[in-house]
C-alpha cells in the first residue's frame, strides 16, 4: 500500500451563524453585524489519510459526520483551517446530486456533462451504470417516484462509474438491501485495492469494521479520537454502552461538560 | 514481590493521542489499563490482549496510566507508566481567508472568465441538454416555444395594433413588422432576466454537490434562452418576409446586438442569480418589476411624441437599445457605428455589470452550499 497522503485537514472548522428570524439574518447581510449565534459544526479538525486507507467517521447524530463528508468532498468550504485534497472526490448520500424531476437515464446525462464528460464518453458509461444500479424499468421514470432505496442505487452507481479518486459514502448504504450493500462494499474494496481513498459515515459498527482501516471519531464537532480501527472502535462501543447506561440527568451532564470544555477552545472573533 | 517485571512506554502524539505500550514477554498474556488524571481514575480498560493501547485526552492534566498484566498462570503484576502532561488543546482562531490584495476587483474577475474559458465546452454541452429538456413534461413540446410567443404576439397585436392605433403605421412601416422586431428581442431579453436570476438556485442541487464550475452557470442559462431566440427568431423572418422585408447586409448588424445583449445578460444574471441566492425575495421582486419595464420599453407604442428629455430617459435603457437596434438593422436600414455615444454608454454600463457580477460571484460562492 502506498503511502502518499490523500487527504490533509489542517485545524478545519465549520461555523454556522443561527438566526433567530429573517430580520436578523438581513440585519447581518447588510450591516455584518446582529445578534446571531455562533454554532460550531466542526472545530479545528486535523488529520491526513494515505491513499488506499477507508476511514470510517464515527459519532452520534449531530457530532459533524456529514459536515465533514461534505467537506472533505470539496462541497462546502471549511470557515477557518485548510484541507487539501489529491485527487477528484466524489460524494455519495442518499438521492444527493439527483434531480427528481428528470428520469434515471437524464440523471446519468446530466450527472455526467456536469463532471465534464462528453456525449459519448456518457453513452459508453450508461451501460455499466445501469447494470450496476439494476432498477430495471424504473431508470426510464422521473427519480421522484423512486423508493429510497432505488435512489441510494442510482446514485451510488453513477459515482463510482464515473472513477472518482477519493470516494465519500454518506449512509448510502444504509437503505440499500444486504445484496446491494455487498455488491457497494465488493465494489468498495476494488477501489481500494486499486489506491484509493474512501471515507465512509455509518451508523453501523459491524460493517464499519468489517470495511475500514481506519475510524474516526467525532463528538460535538470536535475529533475525539482517529486511529486505526482496532484502537478506536472499541473505544467507542464502550462510550456507546456507558452512555445507554446513563441517566438522562448524567447524559444532560455529559453533554454540558463536552460542550464547555470545547466552547473555550475557541477565540470567537 | 513481583513475579515478572513490567516495561511501559507512554507517549503523546498526533496533538492528543496517548500510546501506551507494554514490552510483551509472552504470546498469552492479558492486559489492562487505568488511565488517571491529577492522580484521579478517569478510565478502566479491562483485560484484553492487546499490548498497546491508545487514550485520547481533552482536558488539560497531567496523565498517568496504570497497566496490569495477567499472565497464563493467573497471576498478576501492575505498573505504572512515567507521568505525561497534556497543556490542552490549542485554541483555534476563527477567521475567514479573505486574502486581501490591491487589484483583488481585478483578480476576481480574470479567475471568473479562466474558468468559464477553461470550462466552455462543459458549459455548451450543458446547455444544449437544458434546452432538448424544456417543455419535456408537456404533449406539445417543443412546440410551446414556438406557440407560446404566437399567442402573445396575436394578443398584443390586436390589442395595440388593432384597438389602440386602429392599424395605423408606424412613420412609412406597417405596426406589425415594427412590433414584432421589439417585441421578439423582448421575449430573449426577459427570459433570459427571469431565468438568470434564478440559474444557480434552480442548478443548486446537482450543479453544487457536483463541483461544477458555478461561476458558468450564469451564461449558460444565457445560452439556453439564445438557442430558443434563434428559433423564434426564424417567425420574425418569416412575417417580415409577407410585409416585404426582405434578407440584406443591414442584417448583419444584428451580429452586433447579439454580442452586446449577450454580454449585457450574462453580468446582469451574474448579479441577479447571487442577490438570489442571498434572498429568495429578489427573484419574486425581479419577476413583478420585468413587467413594469416591458412597458416602459417602447415596444408596442412609439415614442416620437413625447418631450425630449422623456426620450432621452427612455433611451438610457439597455433593452431599447437593443429593440431600436433591431429595428435599425431589419427595417429602418441603420448601421449600428452611426450611434457613438450609444456605444459608448452602453458598454461602460456592460463593464459595470461584469466587474461587480464577477466580484460578488467571487464573494459568495463558497457559501452557496450553506445558503440554500
Amino acid at each position: 500500500m502506498s503511502t502518499k497522503d490523500a487527504v490533509v485537514a489542517d485545524k478545519v472548522t465549520k461555523m454556522y451563524k443561527m438566526y433567530a428570524n429573517g430580520k436578523e439574518k438581513m440585519k447581518d447581510l447588510i450591516l455584518g453585524r446582529s445578534n446571531a449565534q455562533n454554532f460550531y459544526a466542526l472545530k479545528g479538525i486535523t488529520f491526513k489519510a494515505q491513499e488506499g486507507d477507508c476511514v470510517g467517521l464515527v459519532g452520534m447524530n449531530g457530532s459533524g459526520k456529514s459536515t465533514l463528508a461534505n467537506i472533505i468532498s470539496g462541497i462546502s468550504c471549511p470557515t477557518s483551517g485548510t484541507i487539501t485534497m489529491n485527487g477528484i472526490p466524489s460524494l455519495i448520500a442518499i438521492s444527493s446530486g439527483l434531480n427528481g424531476q428528470l428520469t434515471g437515464i437524464e440523471n446519468i446525462e446530466v450527472k455526467g456533462l456536469m463532471i465534464g464528460l462528453t456525449m459519448k464518453e456518457i453513452n459508453d458509461l450508461k451501460k455499466s451504470i445501469i447494470e450496476f444500479a439494476d432498477i430495471g424499468e424504473f431508470i426510464y421514470q422521473p427519480v421522484k417516484v423512486y423508493s429510497s432505496g432505488m435512489k441510494s442505487r442510482l446514485g451510488f452507481a453513477i459515482s463510482v462509474n464515473i472513477n472518482p479518486d477519493i470516494l465519500v459514502i454518506d449512509e448510502a448504504l444504509s437503505v440499500g438491501d444486504p445484496t446491494f450493500t455487498q455488491k457497494c462494499l465488493d465494489k468498495m474494496n476494488s477501489f481500494r485495492e486499486n489506491g484509493k481513498t474512501i471515507f465512509f459515515v455509518s451508523h453501523s459498527i459491524p460493517q464499519v469494521r468489517n470495511f475500514c482501516n481506519k475510524v474516526m471519531w467525532l463528538e460535538y464537532g470536535m475529533m475525539k479520537a482517529y486511529g486505526t480501527s482496532e484502537e478506536v472502535l472499541p473505544m467507542y462501543e464502550r462510550f456507546l454502552n456507558n452512555y445507554n447506561n446513563m441517566s438522562k440527568a448524567e447524559i444532560e451532564e455529559y453533554q454540558n461538560n463536552v460542550i464547555e470544555n470545547q466552547s473555550h477552545l475557541l477565540i470567537k472573533k | 514481590m513481583s513475579a515478572f517485571e513490567i516495561k511501559t512506554e507512554i507517549a503523546l502524539s498526533e496533538i492528543n493521542k496517548i500510546t501506551i505500550s507494554v514490552d510483551k514477554q509472552n504470546e498469552k498474556d492479558k492486559y489492562a489499563y487505568y488511565i488517571y488524571k491529577n492522580d484521579k481514575i478517569i478510565e478502566k480498560i479491562s483485560y484484553t490482549s492487546n499490548n498497546v493501547n491508545v487514550y485520547w485526552v481533552t482536558e488539560p492534566g497531567e496523565y498517568k496510566v496504570k497497566v496490569f498484566v495477567k499472565n497464563q498462570q493467573g497471576e498478576k503484576n501492575s505498573a505504572f507508566t512515567e507521568p505525561i502532561d497534556f497543556e490542552g488543546l490549542k485554541p483555534i482562531i476563527c477567521s475567514a481567508q479573505e486574502n486581501e490584495s490591491s487589484f483583488r476587483w481585478l483578480k476576481n474577475i480574470i479567475i471568473i472568465f479562466r474558468e468559464i474559458w477553461q470550462n466552455r465546452m462543459r458549459m455548451i454541452r450543458l446547455s444544449l441538454y437544458d434546452y432538448s429538456l424544456a417543455n419535456k413534461d408537456s404533449y406539445l413540446g417543443r412546440l410551446w416555444s414556438i406557440l407560446n410567443p404566437l399567442i402573445q404576439i396575436g394578443t398584443y397585436w390586436f390589442v395595440f395594433g388593432i384597438g389602440i392605433r386602429n392599424n395605423k403605421p408606424v412613420g412609412n412601416h406597417p405596426f406589425l413588422p415594427w412590433m414584432l422586431c421589439g417585441l421578439i428581442a423582448w421575449f430573449f431579453f426577459s427570459y433570459s432576466i427571469t431565468h438568470g436570476a434564478s440559474s444557480i438556485y434552480s442548478k443548486s442541487g446537482t450543479a453544487l454537490k457536483l463541483k461544477y464550475p458555478v461561476s458558468t452557470i450564469p451564461m449558460g442559462s444565457i445560452l439556453v434562452g439564445f438557442y430558443n431566440h434563434l428559433v423564434v427568431l426564424c417567425i420574425l423572418v418569416i412575417m417580415l418576409f409577407f410585409f416585404g422585408y426582405y434578407p440584406n447586409l443591414y442584417w448583419l448588424n444584428l451580429l452586433y446586438y447579439f454580442l452586446y445583449e449577450f454580454v449585457f445578460l450574462t453580468g446582469f444574471a451574474m448579479i441577479t442569480s447571487v442577490l438570489t441566492m442571498i434572498a429568495r425575495d429578489f427573484q419574486k421582486l425581479l419577476s413583478s418589476l420585468i413587467r413594469l419595464w416591458f412597458y416602459l420599453t417602447p415596444i408596442l407604442w412609439n415614442m416620437d411624441n413625447l418631450p425630449n428629455f422623456v426620450q432621452f430617459i427612455l433611451r438610457l435603457n439597455p433593452a431599447l437599445y437593443i429593440v431600436t437596434g433591431f429595428r435599425d438593422s431589419l427595417i429602418y436600414k441603420n448601421m449600428f457605428f452611426i450611434h457613438t455615444n450609444k456605444i459608448l454608454f452602453f458598454w461602460t454600463l456592460n463593464v459595470i455589470l461584469i466587474v461587480i457580477g464577477c466580484n460578488l460571484q467571487m464573494k459568495f460562492r463558497n457559501r452557496f452550499i450553506d445558503m440554500l
